[in-house]
């Protein structure tokens, strides 16, 4: 299977996965770096893996909602050999924190560093392949690849997106 | 027999053992309550720390009413506060977090929030109308709509964003929600100490969290130290904040209102089910 030829067909897969869950495409590097997991003991780490303590008595607390604990759907995909995709622990507390080891809240999970070959729209990375420029306004461009920052709970994250024009 | 028609068996097995002990559970106790149950049950056995499960002490409820009664008395503070998160690795290790938090609070329509912890930093400004989130390391800031009290601000925040604050319960509190609401067990543990100040020591359990607090003591009963331990984590990951208030603060229009900095960018903001 080549990237080119399936690409069409997992972004419409992933269209209907990513209406509740974003799929997430760690770099190997950046999954063997995290534990295989996700995040694990690595600030980089992808999203998931931490469990986070409750930071609130009766709301939100962390270990009390968890929205999304499903496993993106995006495990066949056979680029970059991201066979270490993310489980999703969207454990909702402390979303203010942000960075690897928070958790997102938003029924999204993130990669670490995104990898120009595995590039899905609508994939989101916590940040961007080296030495990848702006491009027109508020958007970065590399590898053929768009990108746009958005944030996803508290975290930065930086989303492919289809030529902006 | 295969290995399916053991697992058939083995599962019935479970079934009927289960239903042995739900039976023999009712007509033990009857339609009382669960922590009754587990009260009289250990009371023969052992003495008093046993027994205080599932008791209430109504003095602590008292305490957490007056807490949340002067809270309602100031509808502007300003709170600082140290804080201690874990979190689970995927090992079952915990890792703690060293934070700091800032609440500028004019209650029912504004804040003021700043999050610190590790190397990341991020406020939160909302002036009634809308709510700003920025990250002075990138300069990105993203702003949504939000509804006219703080109360349905965070609880927008948190369902649609998934954005959520330390220690939201003050919101509600002072709001006259009820702290004792979900209580399981309450009571009084002793004078204690923070930070220079007399207070009062309490622990609770509720479902999933068992939590500490202590009080002032005097006449601004406010919260000074919070700890809340996540119960159903097998790894118990704890939650602890250090509260430092200041119930006479000087706020400017400029507190509520965000002025991005020259390199500031607005960005999306992704929603829930987007």
């Amino acid at each position: 299977m080549t990237n080119r030829s399936t690409r069409p067909v997992l972004a419409s897969l992933l269209a209907g996965a990513l209406a509740t869950t974003v799929a997430i495409v760690p770099t190997t590097s950046d999954a063997a770096r995290a534990g295989g997991g996700g995040a694990a003991a690595n600030r980089g780490g992808g999203g998931g893996g931490g469990r986070s303590a409750p930071t609130s008595i009766n709301h939100g607390g962390g270990s009390t909602v968890n929205r999304n604990t499903n496993v993106n759907k995006n495990t066949n995909v056979n680029v970059n050999r991201n066979t270490n995709v993310n489980v999703n622990n969207n454990y909702h507390g402390g979303g203010y924190y942000g960075g690897g080891y928070h958790p997102v809240a938003t029924g999204v999970a993130i990669g670490a560093t995104a990898a120009v070959t595995a590039a899905v729209i609508g994939s989101a990375y916590r940040s961007l392949p080296p030495s990848c420029p702006p491009y027109g306004s508020g958007y970065y461009y590399c590898g053929g690849v768009y990108y746009q920052p958005q944030y996803s709970g508290s975290s930065v994250t930086y989303v492919v997106v289809n030529n902006p024009g | 027999m295969n290995a399916a028609q053991w697992a058939r068996a083995a599962g019935l097995g479970v079934c009927v053992a289960a239903l042995l002990v739900a039976s023999g559970a009712l007509a033990t106790t009857a339609a009382a309550p669960a922590n009754t149950t587990v009260k009289a049950a250990t009371a023969k056995t052992t003495a008093k720390p046993a027994a205080r499960k599932g008791v209430v002490e109504p003095g602590s409820v008292q305490a957490l009413h007056a807490m949340s009664a002067y809270l309602r008395t100031i509808p502007t503070f300003s709170v600082k506060m140290d804080t201690e998160r874990d979190e689970v690795d995927d090992y079952g290790q915990l890792l703690t977090f060293t934070g700091g938090t800032t609440y500028r609070v004019k209650s029912p329509d504004g804040f003021n929030m700043e999050f610190a912890e590790g190397d990341k930093v991020r406020s939160y400004i909302y002036d009634g109308k809308s709510v700003t989130m920025f990250d002075p390391a990138t300069g990105y800031y993203t702003v949504f709509k939000a509804p006219g009290t703080i109360r349905q601000t965070l609880d927008l925040a948190a369902e649609k964003y998934g954005l959520t604050v330390p220690l939201d319960d003050l919101f509600h509190w002072d709001q006259g929600e009820d702290p004792a609401k979900a209580l399981i067990s309450g009571h009084y543990v002793g004078p204690a100490r923070v930070n220079g100040q007399d207070a009062e020591h309490y622990a609770f359990r509720q479902k999933s969290v068992d939590w500490q607090i202590w009080i002032a003591k005097g006449d601004k009963p406010l919260p000074l130290r919070v700890v809340i331990v996540g119960a159903t984590d097998p790894a118990r990951p704890q939650f602890e904040a250090n509260l430092v208030w200041d119930t006479a603060p000087q706020f400017t229009a400029e507190t509520f209102v965000f002025t991005p900095p020259a390199n500031a960018k607005m960005i999306p903001i992704r929603s829930e089910g987007q």
